[in-house]
């Protein structure tokens, strides 16, 4: 029963978001070929306390796909243009085993997500609101080289691979290397009607490579970073952190989804930890030969403080379908579907917050000069000295409330409408606290 | 149905497209100015804010254009132009002099590597120990010790004052690219000195060095400074007439030992000698007897950062400013220890007072850290200015928009400063602009007010007095001056400037009366071409 529904589902669609309306299936159905596509035409106020966001409206996404079935071979590629920019989205390859009645094998090889999160997993175009979390945009992976090996029945979902960081033509100086991740889930419930899973995904990544800092030392490095879930102006600066000399990073996500016919919840958080690592002796030999150099190396160190950091995220959403026939789940993926009934019509909520502030307690912020002042001595007050010695890293805190009403007239148009209030805190947006947005979309997909 | 969904994608797009927002303007910045937060300076900071006089000219290290900077010319032209302040950088020389001048490295301003080179100055200094302070044989050879040990050359701080005063810091001026066609001979033939904090008050109050070989001056000779290292004879060198230890000690900031232990210093006490200012009776009318009738200004004095100088130097210049410990205890200028009695900034037959009421000393830093230990030395009563310099270093301010500002107007206010004294754009030196219209008038909404730096040109005079209608792009909210105090190289041009286009009032051109020419003056000071 199960493997007769994954091999309806997936028989011309395993990546695709709709059934493809542009298709061509051989008399005996061993070579199925599709080419379709989707596109977003968003409209976005924004208002905000001190720095603008650019309201308007915007393509904000414009993606062409292909793909292939022969046999149990599955081919697929995609690329976007969204805003006029031309960006390779997947390029892979999956092999199915034959299915018994103990589950599906596969294995799969190429450019595409790594496994992580359920909602990094989801396509924005079955999602339910406009954008991805906060935290799911700063600190799930997003696509990689790699190779993956899943298994699903009815109970369980195993999806794990091997990732080299960034494919050949989008290679980012500084964050070369390798990452190991995994995905897992049980679905005590997984009816016709209703589904429960809990799972966890886990990440480790190693950053090799680096940029050229100083004779003989390459500074690696790594940006979490989101928009404000929204669009139109993704500007990520308000969310935004860089961690140079980032040496290995470890993340973990436990997630949790329910859904009926009518009603959808879940839920994750993701704590990350990043190790830092410098060649501190050659550093400091280099800066050795004058008056003002740091004498020892312990004196060097403590004025060029080193720590790891620490950065988490999380969200928790709700659906409920006022029209239409059923949420839907796929198996395949573990996922939740997106809303495509005919007239169907769902108001979502969510909350989201995103932490990658991890500021030493005590330490003071001076927005002139970019630094952070210690309180050295413990007595509260941190200590305002031209050569502070600090480790504080700050990319923004940011809480959000989002609640949307979406409209499907079918599968391939949707409507949707959302509102968000976000509460921002941020040292370098001193005078930036509370962000409204309004959105409405049009989305299309063939 | 795809050509439903085709048909909708398209119309759809084409109307967004209308309404692209591409080329909004998002930043207001003279709106985000008045908007941003600024605290305000209390009452009581407010009062010692108005102890210096409005648009008071302030004669950056005497003149850096005319003169030697920060020496005996530079500083006697500042005063006779009539400059309302005397602006020093503050070091410390290895024996606990608190000395006036810029440079952390002797080499430009000195003739420091023909004297010394970069080689401990052992047999000087074996003088200065054995001879002039009377360590018997065995302290001075440990002394000698620890001296070679920790010796970092140029640095004004391992040189004790004795070694500072052989060199020439006039000689350079006439010699650099840049200042040739203001060279004069006079700088070469009277010896100018590395100046003291002495010195400057001093010079502030009508006096100039007393040499040997001037008719009132002692028999040269009573401490031989100069013939047993090179100079053919004392005569023309300045008196010095005492050298006593005292049992005050201080850390040296940068002569450490192999263990990484500053070495331990000795204040040492020099007794100088000056004479009254007023050789050509032609041309000064400065003395009458011994009443001083000639322009009295203020001394506006930089603490450089904290590395340095001693950890207790705010202190040692508390100390120094009361004059009690030199041969004029009534030019005490630490108004905490002597509070002033007059309240004029310009006497009634025209000459500056500033020197003789509370706004007689102001005290200024780039570094935050300064600014807070001289506010735990001096509480906020003495007039105290927080320099600001656009960059990445230590104490720079590296975002300049309205935010950035306000947050260092703010740190000002809380490290107990009066004053900021932002960097100003154009030739010759090209500075960052932090002076612009709305960042005075931010200045002005925390009830600070505002000294830029360092006016060189006619130009500069006239954008930030407003001649150029510059700042009119904040429409007419800003007014002109943007300025509340300036710093100056030409305290002549800029005076002049001033009384030509109605920026000092009818007292306070009578006080000028004539804005000396700089050359003729410079003659008339001795200073021959």
């Amino acid at each position: 029963m199960l493997v007769a529904a994954m091999f309806s589902t997936t028989a011309v669609k395993a990546q695709e978001d709709v059934n493809p309306l542009l298709k061509y299936i051989s008399k005996d159905e061993t070579v199925k070929a599709s080419i379709g596509g989707r596109m977003y035409a968003d409209l976005a106020y924004y208002h905000s306390d001190w720095t603008p966001m650019k309201s308007g409206a915007a393509i904000t996404d414009a993606r062409i796909h292909a793909a292939l079935t022969y046999g149990k071979f599955y081919f697929y590629a995609d690329f976007g243009f969204g805003k006029g920019e031309f960006s390779q989205k997947n390029l892979f390859a999956q092999y199915t085993f034959k299915a018994t009645e103990y589950g599906v094998h596969s294995v799969k090889v190429g450019y595409y997500n790594e496994p992580s999160s359920m909602s990094a997993m989801t396509s924005t175009y079955n999602y339910h609101f406009f954008a991805r979390p906060f935290a799911v945009q700063a600190l799930a992976p997003g696509r990689a080289l790699g190779a993956t090996y899943r298994f699903f029945n009815k109970r369980f979902f195993f999806d794990q691979g091997v990732f080299a960081q960034f494919k050949y033509n989008e290679q980012e100086e500084g964050n070369q290397g390798v990452s190991v991740s995994g995905r897992w889930l049980y679905k005590p419930i997984n009816e016709l009607h209703s589904t429960l899973q809990v799972g966890i995904s886990a990440r480790y990544q190693h950053f090799s490579g680096g940029t050229e800092y100083a004779e003989g030392v390459l500074q690696t490095s790594v940006n979490y970073s989101s928009n404000m879930q929204s669009y139109v102006d993704e500007d990520v600066t308000f969310l935004d952190l860089d961690l140079p000399w980032a040496r290995n990073a470890f993340s973990i996500t436990p997630e949790v989804l329910y859904r009926s016919d009518r009603f959808f919840t879940r839920a994750e958080y993701i704590w990350t930890r990043v190790w830092k690592d410098r060649d501190d002796q050659r550093l400091f030999e280099q800066n050795l030969g004058g008056q003002q150099s740091w004498q020892t190396l312990p004196s060097w160190q403590g004025g060029n403080k080193l720590r790891p950091t620490l950065l988490n995220g999380g969200y928790i959403e709700l659906g409920y379908l006022i029209c239409g026939r059923a949420y839907t789940y796929d198996q395949e993926y573990g996922l939740l579907k997106g809303m495509g009934d005919k007239n169907g019509l769902e108001v979502v909520a969510r909350y989201s917050y995103l932490d990658l502030s991890d500021i030493t307690k005590g330490d003071r912020f001076i927005y002139g000069n970019n630094k952070f002042y210690p309180d050295s001595d413990g007595d509260g007050v941190a200590e305002i000295v031209d050569y502070p010695r600090w480790s504080s890293v700050d990319g923004g805190k940011a809480h959000a409330v989002t609640v949307g009403l979406n409209y499907s007239f079918n599968q391939y148009i949707k409507v949707m409408g959302e509102y968000q209030y976000t509460n921002l805190e941020n040292v370098y947006f001193p005078d930036d606290k509370n962000f409204h947005q309004l959105q409405l979309r049009v989305a299309f997909a063939f | 149905m795809i050509n439903k969904s085709m048909l909708m994608a398209m119309t759809c797009g084409l109307a967004l497209s209308f309404m692209s927002c591409e080329n909004q303007e998002f930043t207001d910045t003279y709106a985000n100015a008045e908007r941003v937060h600024v605290d305000t300076l209390s009452t009581e900071m407010q009062k010692v804010r108005d102890y210096v006089p409005e648009l008071a000219v302030v004669a950056h290290r005497g003149s850096t254009y005319w003169a030697p900077e920060e020496t005996e010319s530079a500083y006697r032209w500042a005063r006779e132009t009539g400059a309302d302040y005397l602006e020093a950088d503050l070091q410390v020389s290895k024996d606990g002099v608190i000395l006036a001048l810029h440079d952390t490295d002797l080499k430009r301003t000195t003739n420091i590597e023909d004297v010394f080179g970069e080689r401990f100055p052992e047999e000087q200094r074996r003088y200065y120990y054995e001879t002039l302070l009377g360590y018997p044989a065995d302290t001075v050879e440990l002394k000698l010790a620890a001296d070679r040990e920790a010796f970092v050359p140029n640095y004004p701080c391992s040189y004790t004052y004795y070694e500072l005063l052989m060199l020439d810091a006039g000689s350079w001026f006439n010699e650099d690219e840049t200042s040739l066609e203001q060279a004069r001979q006079g700088f070469k033939t009277h010896f100018q000195y590395i100046s003291t904090l002495e010195d400057l008050i001093m010079y502030s109050k009508g006096y100039r060095l007393q040499r040997y070989g001037e008719a009132d001056a002692p028999a040269a000779g009573n401490i031989d400074f100069w013939t047993k290292y090179g100079s053919d004879s004392e005569e023309g060198h300045r008196v010095v007439t005492a050298i006593t230890r005292t049992n005050e000690t201080f850390s040296n900031p940068v002569n450490y030992r192999y263990d990484g232990t500053a070495l331990k210093e000795t204040v040492v006490r020099y007794t100088f000698a000056y004479t009254q200012d007023d050789d050509d009776p032609a041309v000064q009318d400065n003395w009458s007897g011994s009443t001083y009738q000639g322009n009295t200004p203020g001394i506006y004095i930089e603490f450089k950062e904290p590395w340095l100088n001693p950890s207790n130097f705010e202190q040692m210049v508390y100390n120094e400013l009361t004059m009690k410990n030199t041969a004029h205890p009534e030019f005490n200028m630490n108004i905490m220890d002597s509070p002033a009695t007059q309240t004029d900034f310009y006497t009634a037959d025209g000459h500056v007072n500033v020197g003789n009421t509370n706004g007689k000393v102001i005290l200024q830093t780039f570094s935050m850290q300064s600014l807070s230990r001289a506010y735990d030395v001096f509480k906020g009563q003495l007039p105290m200015c927080f320099l600001l310099w656009k960059g990445t270093a230590a104490t720079d301010l590296q975002n300049d928009d309205p935010q950035g500002y306000a947050s260092f107007i703010n740190l000002g206010i809380e490290l107990g400063a009066h004053y900021m004294g932002p960097s100003i754009a154009g030739a010759p030196n090209n500075y960052d602009e932090l002076n612009y219209p709305w960042q005075h008038d931010m200045i002005h909404r925390a009830k600070m007010e505002n000294h830029p730096y360092s006016f060189d040109t006619y130009d500069q005079m006239a954008k930030y007095f407003g001649l150029y209608n510059w700042g009119t792009e904040g429409g007419t909210r800003y007014e002109a001056p943007y300025l509340d105090a300036f710093f100056t190289n030409h305290t002549d041009m800029s005076l002049q400037f001033m009384i030509d286009h109605g920026f000092r009032t009818a007292e306070q051109v009578n006080v000028i009366r004539e804005v000396p020419d700089a050359r003729t003056l410079l003659d008339q000071l001795g200073y021959e071409k």
